[in-house]
């Protein structure tokens, strides 16, 4: 190789040293930091443990092969080179026993490896001991969590109890998605028509959250179709889902009068069952609800004024239509499925399936305009920038907030 | 008329239209070969501008470059096209210029067929491309899993993946009609001599390559034509609301999408076990397990498909199967490593830009396939299926395996092809460039998929640890682009200063190097005798006892009347492939508009298709 390309190939990866270096400098992050959010080299599930306890084997062998193999490659490049002294070299074509040699090795290394396989993947497949059941199903871009054992519906922050089996019952209401929670498990598709089992055991003593991701190309956003996890004791999981199972408590000052649902709202709720409801007929169905109500705000104006901004909220939530998507149980005719649930929604850590922390200023930015925050979402559809008032984007959110 | 001119035109003597009208109805399977080269050439840079673009949005977290839905669309395009656009007919291209060389051939079996699954190819792609300006470009990804590519789901339904599923089809009846050619000029069209355990190994690659597509290519045509089914006359093949089953879908695209990996992948392992040998000055090491493991990855890559679809809860005993035969399949590509290896070991190696892409190739194939090993574990699938470890793991196969042996087999095969040497100095930088490059790009997105960066999403959040090396594979892929645009500079140049090689540059061993550069249009006009796997290599340095002189192919049994023939039959232009080709894109069209006055689209798209179809046929009987 002429000095020249030596020359530059070292310049080139001084570039890439001081590249390197500088970033990790400006921005703090350790740029080989094996403990992120997502990091599959986990042990916060006895999956991901498992996981874990075969990949590190299989690394080691895979490092093996990688040094046999390119440092033979590397050494006949070097070796073998031509030189002007060189004659025609031997002609070998072939040699048997070398040639059956390295066809057995390669056989024996891939049996290892799939003993070790079928030992970890029986490990995974083992049957469940008293698990909690949760039901897991897919919308674009969010998740639904339901509860048979506390009634419980939730969305986009999982909380399970820790050191217990649960097998997570996964399905889908449009298309294809994945549930992954590397730190606690591989990833298991959702799919409409199919009800798939993803079984998780957290470990570990204290409350933990862990973050997950849709790993299955969803369309639009697929990118921001995040969750979180909460693992949890199980006494205080179970204080949770007995909090979860009360109704969403109504805001002092509302009116009894106007707390009585507007008609619109409900019809088109009982109309839209969620689960079969193609794009189009979402899409539609919340524009119809907006522009019924906002056409017809006389027939839900209140008989008094409602005192509270959270009083206000409350009046609005159904007003502006955002009955026709969302349940809140106790808030009558608030019992649409096409949306996430948000009886408790203020209680959460996070809002729009686990991109946002969840505080009043993201709640104002998401109301106000839900396509700068999550593009080509659903709720875009219905809500544009502009679509809400400064004044009714507060008492919304004052008043979800409230839904602790 | 029963024979043609010689293809090149002599200088000043033609018409800048004669020149086109001659190649537009070239039956000469160098001219086609060519015409393939580079078009695909032109949508390999197509494809690498959408990986740029979605680097680009890539290089800082929640960047707004691109929308969520333009990102989709430039991500399913870039699949398709690297796929079927760039990667497949590079490999047809070489095949169709190289092939019937190596086998002593005058043309391909079928002259005719070759153009019009060239015009095919064209047309397709032309078809495809034009979803960014006259509709929708397909947005469900490469492998269209439904039911989001039948209906959205909750998004508005547009034509975009009418677009792919009828463009995939185009593109498929080229690739159906082209494999047939293979397998029919191989199989019969071989010089004496030439028997099945003394052909180059680069035409066994192409053979195992045909059937594959013959085998593979029904599946994905009959599951892309139901997939239309459901999204325009109200079938529910995919949609379980109506009774059907996505895992439908699924079975018959993989079905198809795992041979396809060898159908990108074999030819260049046929380009390396030719490199290699010539570059070394020896034989091939251990030819017939070579040969013969291509065979049985063929067959093997059959009975994989399912490794793709760990995470769709088939259950244990079925990914424990899939997981078995995946395994299996390294053990023949682990051999053909380690034969490659012997081939180099004792050999005089003659560093020139081919063996500097083919050592590349083995340096950077062996990762893909150790990762690829990794994949086939259903448990470790689990956390990595569907994250950047995938993406890292395939363009180390396709980009580090399947480019780089086809730019081993540009810099080798282009001073045959185009009587011109591409520069040592421009290629051996642009090597550089692309290893370097490669390898920024693609080695971080293991290590970004095992910290779970998932695949196919448009941003991501900061603070996951995904930024620093997001930021170097965008670099990466700039280094790459350089690269590339290097390359392309050289091909230019080359042109008017390439160096003028005589007709045997490298000290070849097989047959197309005992013609000159570039080929005469009957490709030989001395046949050597073949009595070996390396007949050129005979000739030069065979035992001087058995030494035979080339027979001259003329005089081999032809009667020759016209005083300006060199005595061999070959077709006459034909003017209806590209016409029958043409048709049937028209008939595609009006397929994307079924609903809006598309059947008349059809109607003439299949008068023309007969007007072609006629007309081959009339020829037939004239000739």
């Amino acid at each position: 190789m002429p000095f020249l390309y030596k020359r530059s190939f070292r310049s080139l990866s001084l570039v890439v040293i001081v590249a390197l270096f500088l970033v990790s400098c400006g921005t703090g992050e350790n740029p080989l930091s094996i403990d992120t959010p997502l990091t599959t080299f986990a042990t916060d599930g006895y999956e991901s443990s498992q996981i874990y306890s075969l990949f590190q084997p299989i690394f080691w062998m895979a490092i093996g092969v990688f040094v046999i193999v390119e440092g033979l490659l590397i050494w006949s490049v070097i070796r073998f080179r031509r030189r002007p002294t060189d004659g025609i070299p031997v002609q070998l074509h072939g040699n048997l026993p070398i040639e059956l040699a390295w066809t057995i090795a390669p056989a024996i290394l891939v049996l290892v490896i799939a003993v070790l396989t079928f030992r970890t993947q029986a490990e995974l497949d083992r049957a469940p001991q008293n698990p909690l059941t949760v039901t897991v199903i897919g919308h674009q871009w969010w998740w639904e969590f339901q509860y048979p054992e506390g009634n419980v519906i939730t969305a986009n922050e999982l909380h399970i109890p820790a050191n217990r089996d649960v097998v997570l019952n996964l399905r889908s209401a449009d298309v294809i998605h994945s549930f992954w929670a590397p730190r606690l498990s591989g990833k298991t598709d959702l799919i409409p028509g199919h009800e798939n089992k993803l079984l998780i055991r957290p470990l570990g003593e204290q409350q933990v959250i862990v973050r997950g991701h849709c790993a299955e190309f969803c369309g639009g956003t697929h990118a921001m179709m995040a969750f979180h996890v909460v693992v949890q004791p199980q006494a205080e999981f179970d204080s949770w889902l007995a909090q979860q199972a009360a109704a969403a408590a109504t805001p002092a000052g509302v009116a009894q009068a106007a707390a009585s649902p507007p008609a619109t709202g409900a019809t088109v709720a009982a109309t839209v069952t969620g689960e079969a409801a193609t794009g189009d007929e979402v899409a539609a169905t919340t524009a119809a609800t907006v522009a019924a109500t906002a056409n017809a705000p006389e027939t839900t104006t209140p008989v008094a004024e409602p005192t509270s901004l959270e009083a206000q909220g409350y009046q609005l939530f159904a007003s502006k239509g955002c009955v026709g998507c969302h349940a809140i149980t106790g808030y009558p005719g608030a019992v649409s499925r096409v949306g996430p649930d948000l009886t408790h929604v203020g209680g959460r850590q996070h809002i729009v399936a686990g991109w946002l922390e969840n505080t009043p200023e993201n709640m104002t930015r998401w109301l106000r305009d839900p396509n700068e925050v999550k593009p080509d979402n659903v709720m875009g559809t219905a809500i544009k920038l502009g679509t809400l008032q400064d004044n009714e984007i507060a008492a919304l959110t004052a008043y979800l907030e409230s839904l602790k | 008329m029963a024979t043609t001119a010689v293809p090149v035109p002599q200088a000043g003597e033609r018409s800048r239209w004669a020149t086109i009208w001659e190649w537009i109805t070239t039956v000469d399977h160098k001219r086609i070969g060519i015409l393939y080269i580079f078009t695909a050439i032109a949508f390999f840079v197509w494809g690498g501008i959408d990986a740029l673009l979605l680097r680009i949005q890539l290089a800082a977290p929640e960047n707004n470059f691109l929308s969520p839905q333009v990102y989709n669309e430039l991500f399913t395009m870039h699949g398709t096209t690297m796929v079927f656009m760039a990667v497949m007919p590079l490999n047809v291209g070489l095949g169709n210029f190289i092939v019937p060389l190596m086998v002593g051939a005058n043309d391909m079996a079928y002259p005719r067929l070759n153009a019009l699954s060239y015009w095919l190819f064209l047309f397709g792609g032309i078809f495809l491309s034009s979803s960014y300006i006259i509709g929708h470009p397909p947005d469900a990804g490469w492998f269209a899993y439904a039911p989001l590519s039948a209906n959205g789901g909750v998004l508005p339904k547009t034509n975009a993946m009418d677009f792919w599923v009828i463009g995939i089809n185009i593109l498929g009846v080229s690739s159906i009609l082209g494999a047939v050619n293979f397998i029919v000029t191989i199989l019969n069209l071989r010089a004496p001599g030439m028997k099945f355990n003394r052909m180059p190994l680069f035409v066994w690659a192409q053979l195992v390559v045909a059937f594959l597509i013959v085998f593979a290519f029904p599946s994905i045509t009959v599951a892309s034509i139901l997939l239309y089914f459901d999204r325009n006359f109200g079938t529910a093949f995919f949609l379980p609301e109506r009774g059907g089953d996505p895992m439908l879908w699924q079975h018959l695209f993989w079905f198809f999408g795992h041979p396809e990996v060898y159908i990108l992948i074999l030819p260049a392992f046929g380009i390396i076990s030719e490199v290699f040998p010539v570059f070394s000055r020896k034989p091939i090491f251990g030819y017939a397990f070579i040969a013969y493991s291509s065979v049985a990855i063929g067959f093997l890559g059959f009975t994989v498909w399912a490794h793709h679809m760990f995470a769709v809860g088939m259950g244990p005993i079925a990914n424990a199967a899939f997981s078995a035969t995946s395994l299996m399949i390294s053990i023949p590509t682990g051999v053909k490593i380690f034969n490659w290896l012997a081939t180099l070991w004792g050999g005089s190696l003659n560093f020139k830009t081919p063996l500097y892409y083919g050592v590349a190739f083995i340096f950077l194939f062996v990762i893909g396939g150790i990762t690829g090993v990794m994949l086939a574990i259903p448990p470790l699938d689990y956390q990595t299926t569907d994250s950047y470890f995938v993406v890292g793991h395939f363009h180390y196969v396709l980009f580090g395996g399947a480019i780089f042996g086809l730019f081993a087999g540009f810099y080798y095969w282009w001073p045959k092809m185009f009587g011109r040497m591409l520069s040592e100095r421009l290629g051996i930088w642009q090597f550089w460039l692309m290893f370097i490059g490669m390898n920024l790009t693609f080695m971080p997105m293991h290590y970004l998929g095992m910290i779970g960066q998932p695949r196919r999403t448009w941003t991501y959040e900061a603070g996951m640890g995904f930024e620093f090396w997001n930021l170097m594979e965008t670099i990466g892929a700039l280094i790459i682009a350089l690269s590339v645009a290097i390359f392309l500079l050289n091909v230019i140049l080359s042109r008017r200063n390439g160096e003028i090689p005589g007709d045997d540059p490298w000290d070849g061993h097989t047959l197309e190097w005992a013609t000159s550069s570039p080929p005469p249009a009957h490709n030989f006009d001395k046949m050597p005798v073949i009595r070996s796997r390396r007949p050129v290599w005979d000739l030069k340095y065979g035992d001087a006892q058995h030494f035979t002189e080339p027979r001259d192919v003329k005089a081999a049994g032809s009667t020759d009347e016209d005083e300006h023939s060199h005595g061999i039959h070959l077709p006459p232009p034909s003017f209806y492939p590209i016409i029958l080709a043409f048709g049937l894109t028209v008939a595609g069209y009006g397929l994307l508009y079924i609903y809006s006055g598309g059947v008349w689209g059809i109607v003439i798209g299949l008068s023309i298709m007969w007007v072609g179809i006629a007309g081959l046929a009339s020829e037939a009987a004239r000739d």
